[in-house]
């Protein structure tokens, strides 16, 4: 195969996998399978279901506590309620038996003046806990990608 | 010459843009915000990308309301070249970049043994819209624009043929200006960055034998892309393949291609080692170059 032959193919490798991008919507926080519609709860049972995510959950907040880039922002936090509702909202993202009962990410993080490198530290910490609990990379990007635009809610400053 | 004014622009709208999203107090500050690789390497002209292209990430670790920088040393090895690059790059509240790169080219087989050329090269981005990391719900890619200005410093080595300048093999100016859009899209879904650059350009061998020729002596659009494969958050394994024109009478150039695995260990360090094929160059040595490529980034 000659490297012009190469160079075609990966531009519409590129130019397709950009259309695939299209059935996540933010609007519906729902996974769904691109060829049935259905709901699937694949990226669920990458996490390790409920337990995973428990455990996850627990690594997470631990290294949160700890990371001074960002520890101050939970002083005033009711940490047990805080793991409870990011288990939930871990669940319902990836597909799980949940429904997130919590507020908007909008209302919770209005007025604490978050910015973007304490949100960056949060996400780093969060790949760090599932790396600790072995979940796998390409299941880690697909709860990231459902993470990453709340970026625009949770960082006011 | 229209794409200098381009270059000025684009410094004027960085500063209005960097002003505008973040205050002066908290830019004094490095805060290596951004998360682990999304800085990218320094490609082979000093800018932040993979190996051969620029991507629409800017260069370093600071966020939106910081600044990051860093120093790269970049060495290709072919059968019968060596190429090698150093510089440095700053990145301005994620949003403007400015890369200063030296390239030298040596030759190491006859009659090319003796052969260094250097040149210069000035490197600016302005990051446009969109955003790779955050855009996860949204098809758009982020989008910037760029202008390299590259200065020639000509030919050594060749004194017995009585060429010292790159516009006796052809070249019609010893300098020149590329002018690029990227696209970035981080599919984090797929674990998958995509990137396609279009550049306007004369250079021949990205300047290294002058800019237009014999040939040709207008601007061209190449297109340059790359894949990469997140393996985990330390490490990318991508492939790139960058067009390039043929001004040249006594350089039937070709395009680049290479292969490479990125290693980010830490926001203050990462290596890119891979392979690289430049195809053949001048038509003093008629083989097919291929060879290692690694860059080495040091920074925050």
């Amino acid at each position: 195969m000659g490297w012009r032959t190469y160079a075609v193919l990966s531009t519409a490798l590129s130019l397709g996998a950009c259309a695939t991008d299209s059935r996540t919507d933010a609007s519906t926080d729902m996974r769904t399978d691109a060829s049935t519609g259905m709901r699937t709860d694949a990226m669920y049972r990458g996490l390790g279901e409920g337990s995973g995510i428990h455990n996850v959950v627990e690594t997470f907040m631990s290294l949160l506590l700890a990371d001074t880039r960002v520890g101050n922002s939970f002083k005033d936090a009711d940490i047990p309620h805080l793991k409870l509702k990011l288990a939930e909202q871990f669940c319902y993202l990836s597909g799980g038996p949940c429904a997130y009962t919590g507020k908007s990410m909008a209302e919770i993080h209005d007025g604490l003046n978050i910015t973007s490198a304490q949100f960056y530290a949060l996400v780093e910490d969060l790949q760090i806990a599932m790396q600790r609990n072995q979940i796998s990379t390409p299941v880690q990007n697909q709860l990231l990608a459902k993470l990453a635009p709340m970026h625009r809610d949770v960082v006011t400053k | 010459m229209r794409f200098k004014h381009i270059g000025a622009g684009l410094v004027g709208a960085a500063l209005v843009a960097s002003t505008s999203v973040a205050s002066p107090e908290s830019l004094s500050i490095p805060d290596q915000g951004k998360l682990l690789a999304t800085g990218g390497a320094n490609q082979i002209e000093g800018a932040g990308g993979g190996g051969l292209t620029p991507w629409a990430l800017i260069t370093g670790y600071g966020s939106r309301d910081s600044y990051g920088a860093n120093v790269h040393y970049t060495g290709v090895r072919t059968q019968d070249y060596a190429i090698d690059s150093a510089g440095v790059a700053i990145g301005i509240a994620d949003r403007f970049e400015v890369s200063l790169a030296s390239q030298t080219l040596r030759g190491s087989k006859a009659p090319l043994a003796q052969l260094a050329i250097r040149q210069d090269i000035v490197g600016l981005k302005l990051k446009l819209s969109g955003d790779a990391i955050i855009d996860q719900d949204r098809l758009a890619p982020q989008i910037a624009v760029g202008v390299q200005f590259k200065q020639n410093h000509g030919v050594r080595g060749l004194g017995a043929l009585g060429i010292t300048d790159v516009t006796q093999l052809g070249a019609k100016k010893n300098h020149g200006v590329d002018v690029y859009v990227s696209a970035t899209k981080l599919l984090l879904d797929q674990s998958l960055l995509l990137n396609a650059t279009l550049r306007a350009t004369k250079a021949n061998q990205l300047g290294l034998l002058g800019f237009g020729g014999d040939l040709h002596d207008r601007y061209q659009p190449m297109l340059e892309t790359s894949i990469a494969y997140m393996i985990n958050r330390q490490l990318l394994a991508g492939v790139e393949y960058r067009m390039k024109p043929h001004n040249l009478s006594v350089d039937k150039e070709k395009n680049y291609a290479d292969g490479f695995i990125a290693y980010f260990p830490v926001r203050n360090f990462s290596v890119v080692a891979g392979w690289v094929s430049l195809g053949d160059i001048t038509i003093l040595n008629p083989r097919k170059q291929s060879g290692w490529y690694l860059s080495l980034q040091g920074g925050f």
